[in-house]
């Protein structure tokens, strides 16, 4: 009677959501007559369904699912239950939809119905309210209600079915955000998986514009825990290193670790959503102070002590670049670069990748060493960009990072250098003293357009993918060098500036894994 | 738009009510983390901020050496209209 499929172990929506199917048609059956009456009765509960539903029942089996698991149901659409084995929930479970691709590439398991499904809804950036959710509705262990059909085949749903979906999956989103930090270590080795064997860059739907879209997605594997220092040295190019800086602060005189901390021993760091929580706190004790009046409060936090950059040909200052970004909607923007490589500028992820600006940037001139109207160094317009799915398909601030490919003719690093970076450890970073320059959109101080600015506090606090600050900053210096030097002069970025807020600002913290993309995408543009 | 994400869709204008084109526009003014980019405006003036916490914000934008702030109030999952006006 029932034409469900195979009952089954719960498999991986798109949003993680464990759903299973009961085959109602296993269910034992008494005596004739009473079969006959609960034939009848089933049939017409189908009936009912589909008609809810909009569509013919008769899930087919489920794709993959190779989630096999009860925690996959427990995971609540969650990123952790893909590590149950389905990389390609992994994308998807954030309820932040990737455009499917990702999801079905990564899978490999043959979920390319969800990842088409995805498709659908994810370009509004919605969670995914696709069947499988709809098919679940929460009791996927319910026999006969867990349809699910998630296998691929797209079936319409009720207007009421949708709107009942949506309101779940937003449910499931918000909690399977927390449930994501929280379970970020075991997720580690999953997303190696998923790496492996990631068919590599997907398209998505907005982005079919793009010529080089495959080559911008840059699976990340950045969820590991800080166990290990590591550095890069920086470069000063053909014009060399110049004299001891006077403006910046150096970390005060520290033996570096010359061993790899044990495990165990670095801080494990709160989840975001903790970190908000405190932040809450202090934002209701801020209010209080400011008598309620939040509007006192900005991101140029107490006195504005920045110092305009007026040698602008000197290392470092000439490494750091101005950014006027066209987005995908042709909008414009102001952001702020730094040289990591001759030809790799590193950014804020959201300075070419903007989800709600229609996606990646189509062209960002990069100016190094600007000075106002002057451009001692020229410009390069610049069309190949990097950055990783925890920004491009999850909208992560953990992840907001990325990338800028110069041209091949375009070696501005092999002139004039470039910064050195490094991934710290808890500790280390809490010792010190970060500068951060970078393009401001008010024009500092002064007013004047494209003019750098420099500030230097120590850390405020430190968590696991971000570091805060009281640094002064001002839109426009999105994507700017946060870093510390050494009391040799060297200069190695600690982490890339992203956001603001009237208490602190910060950054993206550059830990082991966002290293290793670094080391990558400047081994992309040698 | 990120799910309880709301957005800012405004225009700057100068003191007749035109439109400014190629001005700055940043949030100097919150209590939620806000990506530290500034816009330009379009030629009709417009600019939008999306994938905004609900909150309020305080805006400025800047051009021909003349500023000016406004403060919006951005709802979860919908959009807030703001006109900024320039002095001179």
């Amino acid at each position: 009677m029932s034409k469900s499929s195979t009952k089954g172990t719960a498999t991986l929506g798109r949003e993680g959501k464990s759903y299973g199917y009961q085959s109602s048609g296993e269910s034992a059956t008494p005596g004739a007559g009473l079969a006959d009456r609960k034939e009848q009765i089933m049939d017409a509960f189908e009936k009912l369904l589909e008609s809810f539903l909009g569509g013919a029942t008769g899930a087919t089996t489920p794709a993959g699912g190779s989630g096999g698991s009860g925690s996959a149901g427990a995971g609540s659409a969650v990123a952790g239950t893909p590590s149950a084995g389905s990389g390609s929930a992994g994308s998807a479970s954030y309820g932040s939809p990737s455009a499917g691709s990702p999801s079905a590439g990564s899978a490999g398991t043959g979920t390319a119905g969800s990842g088409t499904t995805g498709t659908g809804t994810a370009s509004t950036g919605t969670p995914s309210t696709g069947t499988p959710s709809t098919g679940t509705s929460g009791t996927g262990s319910t026999a006969g209600a867990g349809r699910g059909e998630a296998s691929g085949t797209e079936r319409p749903m009720g207007e009421a079915a949708k709107a009942a979906a949506a309101r779940e999956a937003q449910e499931a989103s918000i909690f399977s955000q927390r449930e994501a930090f929280r379970m970020d270590r075991a997720r580690e080795s999953t997303r190696k998986t998923r790496m492996e064997s990631s068919a590599g860059p997907a398209p998505a739907v907005r982005d079919a514009q793009a010529p080089t879209l495959k080559t911008k997605h840059q699976s990340d594997s950045n969820r590991a825990p800080l166990t290990a220092s590591k550095e890069f040295a920086p470069a000063f190019g053909a014009h060399g290193k110049n004299g001891a800086s006077t403006i910046e602060r150096a970390a005060p005189p520290k033996k570096r670790p010359e061993t790899v901390p044990a495990a165990g021993t670095i801080s494990a760091g709160r989840p975001i959503d903790a970190y908000w929580a405190s932040f809450g706190t202090a934002v209701e004790r801020a209010q209080v102070r400011a008598k309620m009046d939040y509007r006192a409060l900005e991101v140029i936090i107490g006195t504005d002590d920045r110092v305009r950059v007026t040698n602008n040909t000197l290392y470092p200052w000439r490494c750091i670049c101005s950014l006027l970004i066209t987005a995908q909607n042709a909008s414009q923007w102001i952001g702020t670069g730094w040289l990591v490589s001759p030809r790799v500028v590193l950014t804020a992820g959201h300075c070419v990748y903007m989800a709600d600006q229609d996606g990646w940037a189509t062209r960002i001139e990069v100016i190094p060493g600007r000075d106002g109207e002057s451009r001692p160094f020229g410009s390069a317009i610049a069309t190949d960009f990097r950055s990783v799915s925890g920004w491009t398909q999850d909208n992560d601030s953990n992840y907001d990072y990325g990338a800028i490919l110069l041209p091949a003719d375009k070696r501005f690093g092999e002139d004039l250098g470039w910064f050195g970076y490094a991934s710290r450890t808890d500790d280390y970073l809490r010792s010190l003293t970060l500068n951060l320059a970078g393009y401001p959109g008010d024009g500092g101080k002064t007013g004047q357009d494209g003019t750098q600015w420099f500030h230097s506090r120590t850390v405020k606090d430190v968590l696991e993918r971000q570091i805060s600050y009281e640094i002064d900053t001002y839109g426009g210096q999105s994507g700017a060098p946060v870093w510390e030097m050494a009391s040799d002069g060297s200069r190695y970025g600690v982490a890339i500036h992203t956001y603001g807020t009237s208490l602190s600002n910060g950054g993206t913290r550059i830990t082991n894994d966002l290293f290793d993309n670094i080391v990558l995408w400047a081994g992309q543009a040698p | 738009m990120t799910t309880g994400h709301g957005s800012i869709a405004g225009r700057v204008v100068d003191a007749s009510g035109k439109p400014v084109a190629g001005a700055s526009v940043a949030v100097t003014g919150s209590l939620q983390p806000h990506r530290d980019i500034a816009a330009i405006t379009s030629s009709d003036g417009s600019f939008r901020f999306g994938g905004m916490q609900p909150g309020s914000y305080r805006l400025a934008a800047r051009a021909r050496q003349s500023q000016q702030s406004a403060d919006v109030v951005v709802p979860a999952n919908a959009e807030v209209g703001v006109e900024i006006r320039l002095d001179g």
